[in-house]
C-alpha cells in the first residue's frame, strides 16, 4: 500500500534497507505476509489481517501456545476470453505469524471474515484482565 | 516464512504521518477487458457498499471510500488507517449509463460497458 505524503520516499528506502539486511523475508518461496492490526480491548485482543477477495474456506487460523497463524491461499478464478491491462493484485500462499505477549484463553477463540478482513477475538486469560480493588 | 512479531506499543507521534486526514491509500487494481466491458478489480479491504464512492466525469472515474478510523485501543499497527482514493483516466468509448459496480469480500468490482465503437468487430471476408 501507498502513502501519497512526502515520506513516501522515505519508506522505500527503508524498504530497501530491510531488503538488504533481512533476506530471510524475500526468500525463494515467494510467500506473502498479510498486514494486521492489533487492538487491545479491555478483556480481549481483536486481531484485524487484511486479506481481500480470499475464500474465507481457504483461510486457516491456528493458535499454538501462544502463536496465532494464519495460512492460506489466494486463488485467482480463471476467466476466460479476457485481456489484461493492468495486474497489480496478488495471488499466492500466504501466511502470518503473531507472539501474543498477554495469555489468552485457548477455548473462546472466535474468527469473523467479513468485508475482506479477518478478525479474530482472543479472550484474554482471567490473569491479564484488569482487577477492581475497592477500598474500603 | 514464519516470522513471529513481537508486539510493541502503537507510537502515536511515530506513526502519525498514516493518519493524517490528507493521506490516502491507492487500492492495487486488476485491470482487464472483454468483449464487452472493461472490468476495474480494486481491493478496498474493510469497506463496505455504503461508504464507497464511484463517480465519472467526463473520462474520469474517481474512486473514494471512506473507512472507520478509529485508533483508540490500538496497540500494533502495520496498515494505516486512511481512506481510498484513485483516480483511472478512462476511454471515451464506454456507455456511462450502463455502468455497474458491486462489493465483494473486499474487492470492488466495476464493470464499465463498451459501446459499439470499441467493441471489435468481425469483417467477413468473401473469398472468390
Amino acid at each position: 500500500m501507498l502513502f501519497n505524503n512526502t515520506y513516501n520516499n522515505l519508506f522505500e528506502l527503508r524498504d530497501l534497507f530491510n531488503m538488504v539486511f533481512d533476506t530471510s523475508k524475500y526468500d525463494s518461496k515467494n510467500y506473502n505476509e498479510p498486514y494486521c492490526n492489533i487492538y487491545d480491548k479491555e478483556d480481549s485482543i481483536l486481531v484485524n489481517i487484511v486479506l481481500p477477495g480470499v475464500n474465507h474456506e481457504d483461510i486457516n487460523v491456528e493458535l499454538n501456545d501462544n502463536t496465532l497463524t494464519i495460512k492460506g491461499n489466494r486463488k485467482q478464478t480463471k476467466l476466460e476470453g479476457i485481456n489484461y491491462l493492468r495486474q497489480e493484485r496478488e495471488y499466492n500462499d500466504f501466511s502470518k505469524a503473531i507472539q501474543l505477549k498477554v495469555a489468552v484463553d485457548h477455548n473462546d477463540i472466535s474468527a469473523n471474515y467479513h468485508d475482506g478482513i479477518l478478525s479474530v477475538e482472543l479472550k484474554k486469560a482471567p490473569e491479564e484482565k484488569p482487577k477492581k480493588i475497592s477500598i474500603n | 516464512m514464519n516470522k513471529t512479531y513481537e508486539l510493541e506499543k502503537f507510537n502515536k507521534y511515530k506513526d502519525v504521518d498514516r493518519y493524517q486526514d490528507n493521506c490516502f491509500i491507492t487500492p492495487n487494481c486488476d485491470i482487464y477487458e472483454n468483449n464487452d466491458a472493461y472490468i476495474i478489480e480494486a481491493e478496498l479491504p474493510g469497506m463496505n457498499k455504503e461508504n464507497l464512492d464511484i463517480q465519472i466525469e467526463k473520462n474520469i472515474l474517481t474512486l473514494f471510500g471512506k473507512i472507520n478510523k478509529d485508533t483508540s485501543n490500538l496497540l500494533y499497527s502495520e496498515c494505516g488507517l486512511a481512506d481510498y482514493k484513485r483516480i483511472f483516466r478512462i476511454t471515451d468509448h464506454i456507455s456511462v449509463n450502463d455502468v455497474s459496480a458491486k462489493m465483494e469480500n473486499g474487492i470492488a468490482t466495476i464493470v464499465l460497458p463498451k459501446d459499439e465503437k470499441a467493441k471489435p468487430k468481425k469483417v467477413q471476408i468473401n473469398v472468390n
